[in-house]
This record gives structure tokens, sequence and C-alpha cells, in this order.
């Protein structure tokens, strides 16, 4: 009954029809109001990487409008460059490096707070206080506390004979890495801390009561309990983390200008010197194409472990 | 066999011998409680010897090392910082690229997340992919190519462009959050309204914004964080001293050796703190349920 | 005003299974001031036809007339319709003030206007003092009539309800029932009133139209269709305790007709004549449990006791039977007994026949 009835009025299905084109009124609306949001990854994100890949096929002098093809030799210059090399090694040591502390510090002030029977409103507030002094001031704060006259820190690492009196910590070989790493994670841990946080809280308290009557210890509970709840959200932090410090440039450039003598200089720092300082815009798009390749690397893995569009109901 | 093994962990279980369980209680207090206090002197330590020394002479910021301000060398002097010279600009700039990309970041996000929201349209699932893929995008991946791109259309060095740059990274979690936010309002609310005759861009303004205020809240403040946090886009896309913002500029003129004065410095790093602090302060309500559905 | 369906059907395409049809070629006609109750169980499409008359539906094929002007593919803001939802759709960012007069803004009625139709609306509606509070600090109850009130004051030429008071408790619904009578009353336009309550349709109502399946089953009067029902789906959804059905045989003899189940035999108030075509042949009789009466077991069906459910002024009792369990509405103080053997004694004026295969009313 049902079936013939569509059938036989299959001319007056208004709706359908159009529907099955994609073209009705309702999908063209669709379509206009996320129109501007496209346009804008078209304008920012996805032309730029289409004109970082052309133009790393091409020696392109900034300030000359004449490029010669190329071909791959960018690539190849890149990947014959110590610099490169070496500068791949530090992004790696500053990327394990952050991730490390900053996971550690985080997932630590996650679960102090979330145990802390006083004071977690105030605890709370100071940690989002880090996250949410711009960059450029804890780089300028941190730059005063290492000077070399009247840094606090300064004089406290001196004093402690880490470094000499006259030494300034961000300028010495050894020290700059660690000193960028920390300083980037005062900033940052709370990242990791905001991520768990929230999983932390949705653990119903029963589950502790019930381990506590069956005598488990702090350490079991958080073993048993705790641990299998965040590892998920802990390993997504961790991706997102590594794939950020990854492409950092602000906080290292703004430290150290990816010195001293190189000794900071991670992929971004030595791809921004490339293209505006040594002039040489098309190798320094072959590196930003490489760091996009390992930023699609990232997404991929981000898309395979946690499907985020699972809850995108249509 | 088995009783010489069982012993020890049973005697640790029950804290019998070892250690008590007050004790062990007291323990873990003072490990928890003295966290505590180590984060908190960890992240409050600089800022307070940021608030300090704008506070101090600077002149005697230089010279003498004084872990409290003494009374005489208390001054408002370095925030006349503000008054001359390159720093106002900068901060004047960093004020209207971040009042634009909030603008842009609301309007823009608003409005898909309302299409997400309430049209169905095909390939839906293939933009909120789309979409999520702007968490990866980075501004030094983008810039460098951006840089040659903006200057071809004469968007380098222009304010506009910075804005659009900024937009752009912020609209996966604008979009996204508008989009799940909108979803939890009832549609039955703006059908009353069509069917009392409002249009659907009449119903749009007074039936779903007034509603969504916390997710636009939300995603105001995320794009200010997102606007007063940038370096790398403005020391790219804004080379020129009269356009840049506050953070590649002050870096240029610390750079070109002409900027010293630690007490000016400290004094302009407070009044920079400030504002994403107030703002923090006074939104944590809809800060927090940004960032639930975040996190989700 | 007079609101004609006319064979209207409502196809949804859905991408994983087969096309679903939710209204299947209805037509019934509201007359103007007429209070029409849609009821059927969920998903029988009573609520995509409301959709529909409202504009926030369009159906598939068929068309739509308010009086003599097709508003098929008419947007719903170009209607003139009232609509009062389920979960009732206050703003909550306005007022009860705001939410009232805001159909008004919209036709660009002018404040002073505004104030006087509302506070007319409030007064009729008992919520005066409530009018400077905001909807979540009110009542389901008070919410509810704050709904009316907005309808109330555009003063439509449709007035819908979508099951406006299932969210609401036994004693707020018969509280509210009177109040929204009233209301409609005087507006005076035809009422659609959509629920899957049947007492609620049946204590309204001018007319009922009983929905099953997208197909229109009946459309009457509340009297018309609990005692006629046009087969066996409006006799068991319409009346409560539910009917009881017996599968039965129809028999003649000497011209007069009467059905047998099991043991037990009942004649009928028909000849066999009128029974043309059934004689002989298997037929359900359906009875309501009001009809059914308590006796010896040789004088009605075989029936064992299960259980009273007693509600004060009457008892559901439940007895267990060759055919199931059977609903009996007892007196008050009626108290069974498990070991005595009872017999269910049916009102043979009250039989009604049932065609088994299509469940048409045979008498």
């Amino acid at each position: 009954m049902a079936s013939e009835t569509v059938e036989s009025t299959a001319t007056a299905d208004r709706r359908s029809v159009r529907g099955r084109l994609g073209l009705d009124g309702e999908a063209l609306r669709g379509w206009a109001t996320v129109a501007p949001v496209i346009l804008l990854y078209l304008f920012v994100a996805v032309t730029p990487i289409a004109f970082a890949i052309y133009a790393s096929l091409f020696e392109v002098p900034l300030l000359n409008p004449n490029w010669t093809f190329t071909g791959l030799s960018n690539y190849v210059e890149v990947l014959t460059m110590n610099s490169f090399w070496s500068s791949l090694w530090l992004g790696a040591l500053f990327m394990v490096g952050s991730t490390v502390v900053q996971l550690l510090v985080g997932l630590w002030i996650a679960l102090v707070l979330n145990q802390l029977d006083r004071g977690q409103r105030f605890l709370t507030a100071v940690a989002f206080t880090a996250y949410l002094v711009p960059t450029v001031i804890v780089v300028l704060v941190a730059l005063f506390m290492f000077d070399v006259e009247v840094g606090v820190l300064h004089i406290a690492g001196s004093t402690l004979g880490l470094w000499g009196e006259r030494t300034f910590a961000l300028g010495d070989q050894t020290w700059a890495m660690p000193l960028v790493v920390l300083v980037g994670s005062w900033k940052f841990s709370i990242f990791v801390t905001i991520f768990t946080l929230a999983q932390l809280r949705a653990i119903p308290d029963r589950f502790y009561e019930a381990a506590k009557i069956c005598g488990a210890s702090r350490w079991e509970m958080f073993r048993d309990i705790t641990l299998p709840r965040i590892t998920g959200v802990l390993l997504i932090a961790v991706l997102l983390r590594a794939v950020f410090m990854f492409n950092k440039f602000d906080i290292i450039w703004m430290l150290t200008e990816g010195g001293p003598a190189g000794a900071t200089t991670t992929l971004p720092i030595l791809a921004y010197r490339t293209a505006f300082l040594h002039n040489d815009y098309g190798v320094a798009n072959a590196m930003a194409v490489v760091m996009f390749v390992f930023l699609a690397l990232g997404a991929y893995c981000y898309f395979r472990a946690f499907d985020p569009t699972a809850e995108v109901d249509t | 066999m088995s009783t010489p093994t069982e012993t020890p962990s049973e005697t640790e279980t029950e804290g019998g011998t070892r250690l008590s369980y007050e004790t062990r209680d007291r323990l873990y207090n003072l490990a928890l409680y003295g966290s505590a206090a180590l984060f908190s002197a960890v992240i409050l330590f600089p800022i307070y010897w940021m608030v300090q020394n704008a506070f101090t002479d600077s002149q005697t910021v230089i010279t003498e090392f004084s872990w409290l301000p003494s009374p005489e060398t208390v001054t408002l002097d370095n925030f006349s910082v503000l008054a001359a010279g390159a720093v106002p600009r900068y901060v004047i700039n960093t004020i209207v690229v971040t009042a634009g990309t909030i603008v842009v970041v609301v309007a823009v996000s608003l409005v898909a997340g309302y299409g997400m929201a309430r049209f169905r349209f095909r390939y839906k699932q293939s933009f909120a992919q789309f979409l999520l893929l702007g968490y990866m995008f980075s501004p030094i991946v983008l810039g460098l190519p951006l840089y040659l791109i903006w200057s071809e259309i004469g968007l380098l060095n222009a304010q506009i462009g910075l804005v659009i740059a900024l937009s752009s990274i912020s609209m996966p979690f604008a979009v996204w959050l508008m989009w799940k936010y909108i979803q939890t309002i009832p549609e039955s609310m703006e059908e009353s309204a069509w069917i009392a005759g409002a249009s659907r861009w009449r119903t749009f303004w007074d039936v779903v914004v007034p509603q969504t205020k916390p997710a636009i809240v939300a995603c105001a403040l995320f794009a200010f964080a997102i606007a007063w946090n940038d370096f790398t886009f403005a020391q790219i896309l804004l080379p020129s001293q009269e356009s840049t913002t506050f953070a590649p500029g002050i870096m240029r003129l610390i750079d070109q050796g002409g900027y010293t004065s630690w007490g000016d410095i400290m004094a302009v790093s407070l009044l920079m703190t400030v504002p994403p602090l107030l703002f923090a302060y006074f939104l944590q309500e809809y800060l927090l349920k940004g960032f639930e559905v975040r996190t989700r | 005003m007079t609101v004609h369906i006319d064979n209207m059907t409502r196809v949804f395409d859905s991408p994983n299974a087969d096309r679903i049809v939710a209204v299947d070629e209805l037509s019934l006609t509201i007359e103007d001031g007429e209070f029409l109750t849609l009821v059927g169980p969920s998903g029988c499409g009573k609520t995509t036809t409301l959709r529909c008359v409202a504009g926030l539906d369009t159906p598939t094929a068929g068309t739509i007339r308010v009086d003599d002007r097709d508003v098929t593919e008419l947007p719903p803001q170009q209607r003139d319709v009232a609509l009062l939802f389920q979960d009732i759709a206050l703003y909550p960012h306005m007022s009860v003030r705001e939410n009232m007069e805001y159909g008004l803004k919209i036709a660009g009625v002018p404040e002073d206007e505004r104030r006087e139709h509302v506070a007319e609306a409030a007064a009729l509606l008992q919520i005066g003092d409530q009018l400077d509070k905001m909807p979540a600090s009110l009542s389901g109850g008070q919410q509810q009539r704050v709904a009316l009130g907005r309808s109330l004051v555009r003063d439509p030429s449709v007035f819908l309800f979508d099951e406006p008071m299932s969210d609401l408790d036994a004693k707020l619904k018969r509280e509210l029932r009177p109040v929204v009578q009233r209301i409609t009353d005087e507006i005076g336009c035809p009422v659609l009133y959509v629920t899957h309550d049947q007492e609620e349709a049946m204590t309204m109502s001018d007319r009922i139209a009983i929905m099953d399946d997208g197909e229109l089953q009946q459309a009457g009067s509340p009297k018309e269709v609990y005692s006629e029902p046009t087969n066996d789906f409006v006799g068991e959804f319409i009346g409560q305790p539910a009917m009881e059905f017996f599968d039965a045989r129809v028999e003649s003899a000497n011209g007069t007709a009467a059905v047998s189940m099991g043991n037990h035999t009942v004649s009928l108030p028909a000849t066999a004549a009128e029974l043309e075509g059934y004689v002989d042949s298997p037929v359900r009789v359906g009875v309501r449990p009001q009809q059914i009466g308590i006796g010896d077991p040789a004088a009605g069906i075989e029936a064992e006791h299960v259980l009273d459910e007693p509600l004060g002024d009457e008892t559901h009792s439940i007895f267990e039977t060759e055919f199931g369990d059977v609903t009996v509405v007892t007196h008050a103080d009626f108290d069974g007994d498990g070991d005595t053997d009872y017999g269910l004694v049916l009102d043979e004026s009250a039989t009604q026949l049932f065609d088994p295969d299509s469940g048409v009313r045979i008498h």
C-alpha cells in the first residue's frame, strides 16, 4: 500500500527529488552558513600549503620577482644540509623534553587539584594564570630573571655553581635548551592539566569507595582505577603537545633566536632564518612542507586514536 | 612456601608494623599540600617578580637586588613608558587586531555553528572532519607561504591580514563549540517564533543568539587569547614597525639594543597581563563551560 | 475558518533504511470552532500531520487548505496559526510578559496595545501576578498557562496543540483541561489537538480522529468512537480499561444469531440475516470490561481470579481464562478468591463483533 502511494506520487514528491540532488533550499542555506569558514580555510590554510609545495620547487630570492624552476633540488639541498639534520635532532630534543616535562607536571597538578580538600579554587586560579600570561610576557620576565646583572634566577644559578657569574644562562651552550624547555613548560603544562582534570572529575566516587572497602591502598586505587580512566586522554594530550612542540616557533625565537651558535635552532627556527635572513624562500618552503608532513602524520594518528567525528550527528 | 611471601604484604596492607595508618595519612597530606605549595610558588614567583619590579624605580631595578619592595623606591614612573615612544603604538595595534579577531571569530562561528546545528546537508560529516584539521594548523608552517601571498595581494603589513590569519586558526574550536552549544537549545523555541510570524533571521537574533551567550563569551575569550598571545603570525605578516603588534614590536626593540630598562618592560608586561586575567576571572563560568565542551 | 486536509501523504527519506511513510493519504476536515483531537500510539503520524498543518513540515503529496486558501507550501510565518509545544518552548531569556507579547511585537502592534492584550489574557489565565517573572521560576503548570497566553493574545485562525500536557502530572492535567477549553472557546477557531492519551481526547474533544500507522482509522464524536468503533484497533485504543477480545464462532439457531466462545454461548440481539456471510465462521468478540459480569462458572466463561486493583469507586479484577487474561470492572467491594471458580458473563447487548482478519466491526 505504502510503497504504491510513493510511486504514484513521485512527481509530487517535492522534497526528496530536490533533496536527492542535494540542492534543496535547506542544503543551500546550510552550505551558505559554513561558507565563510571554508573560505577562511581555503585562504589561510589550503592555499598557503599548496603555495608552499609549489614554491618549494623554485629558487626564490625573496626580494627578486624572478623565480627559477629547480625541481626537487630544494629538497635535495635541505636533506644534505647539516643544519637541517641538527635542527631535526634539536627539534626532537625540544619536543620530547617539553612533552615529558609538561605531561609529568601537568598530570601531577591535575592529580593534586583533584585531591585537595582546601585551596582547590585558589590553586586552579593560580594554574590558569600561568596559561593566561601571554607568551611574550613569559619571555620578557624570563629574560629579566636570567639577566646577568640583576636576574634573580641568574644569581640563584651562579650561587649554586650551575653557571658562571658572567654567563648569560640562555646564551650558554649547555643551558639554553633545557631552560627554553622549562620556560615553555611553565606556561604550557596546564594544558595537560585541563585535559586530564575533566576526565578525573568524571570518575564516580563510588569506584573509590568500593576500592576502599576492599582495602586498596592509595597507590593501588591510582593504578587500578584512576590511571586506566585517563590513559586515553593522556595519549591525546601527548600527541597534541608533541605536534605543537615540534612546530613551536614563538617562545624559542623570542628567548634565544635559535642561539647560541644554533644550540636551540629547531626546524621552525631554521626555516624562518632561511627565508628571512638567508633570503632563500624556496628552501624555506621546502622545510615548511616537511613540517606540514609531520603535522599531517600527527593529524592522522589523532584521527585514528580517537575519532572526533563519531559524535557528529547529521 | 607461601607463608613467608605473604607476611610482608599483609603487614603492608594492614599498616600494622611499618607505618601506622595515621602516619601514612599525614605523610600523604604533607606530599599533597607540599606539592600544591610548590606549584603555587613556582607559578606565582615570576608574576610577583614582575609586579614588584614594575613598581620599582627603574634605576634601582638594574642596580640593586631586593626580595621585597622598599617604600623609598616604589614608584609609578615606569608606567610612563605607555605615554611615549613606540610601545603605546604596539599596544594599540594589539588591541585593534584582538578586537578584530574577536568580532570575526564570533560572527563567523555563530553563523556556521547555527547552520551545522539546524540545517541538514550532505557532507556535513566531511566538513566537520575538515574543520578539525584546523587544530593542526601551525602559524610557522602557514606563515612562511602566507608572507609572499599576502605581499602579492597587499595584505602584508595590513592588520586585517593578521586578523584573517588569526581568525582561521581559532575556527575549529569556535565553530565546534557553537555547533554543540546550539544543539542543546530546543528547536521548538525557534519553531514557536516562526509560527508567531518571525522570519528565520529575526528568530536567529531574538531567540537563538541571546541563549547562545555562554558560547559566544567562550569563543570571544578564546579568540582573545589567540590574538593577544600571537607572536609568530605578527612577526611574519607585519614586518613594519608601524603596523606590528606588541610581541614582535618589543622583541625587535630589545634586539636592537635600544631597550634595556627592565623597570619599563616589567611595567608594560604587567599591563599586558592584566586584561587576560581580568577576563578570565570575571567570565570563568563561561570559560569552564567552553573547556568542558572541548575536552569532551 | 475551516481546515481541509486532502489526501495528505508525508514520506521521510532515511539514508540507511527504506523510506518511512509517516502519514498515508489522510483526509480530514476541522470545522470552524471545532475541537478535533488526533489520537493514536506514538509513531502513528499524528505529530507529523500537525507539523504539516503548522507549516513546520511540508507534505510529500496532497493539500492543506484553510477555507479556500491553499497553504500546503506556505512557510509557518504566513499561516497565522498558534502551536502549543510539548516542551512548552518559552524563551528563557524573556520575562513572562515579553514571552506573551513576542508575537504581537513581530506583527508590529504598538506597545500600549500589546500591554492591554497581555493583561487581558493574563487575567483570563490567572497569571496576572507572574508577568514580570522569568519562565524558569514558574512551575510546569504555570509555564503551560503562559504558553497558552502567548497563543491567546495573537488570536490565531487555527490553534494547534502538540501533546502539551504529556509532561504534567495527572492532577495538573485535570486542572488545565478546562483552561484549555475555555481559551479555545474564547478564540473560536478550529483546534487540532494531538495526544496519545485517550482520556484527554475523550474529555475535551468535539470530535476524535484516531490514527494508526499513518492511516486514519475513524473520526467521530467521543460517544461515537466509543460505542461504534469502526475496527478492533479503535475499540481497543478508546476506553479505559481497554476492550477485551475473545475468539468466537457465529452460530445460527432459528434465525437468531449467537456466538460460541469455547463452551460458552452468548446469543446476540441480531438476526442471522444481519450477520450474512459470518454464520459458522470465526469472529472476534469485543466487550468492554464494564460490560462483563461475574457469575457462576456454568453461567459464563470459566475464569480463575488472579488479582484485584481496587481504585476506590470501583475495582479492576483480572481473571485468567482460556482466552488469556481478562480485566473486568467490578464493584468496589469485590474481593476475588483464588480458590473459587468464576464465570465471566458478557452483556449480550454490549458485545461487538469484529472480522478476525481485517479487524473491521461487523455488528
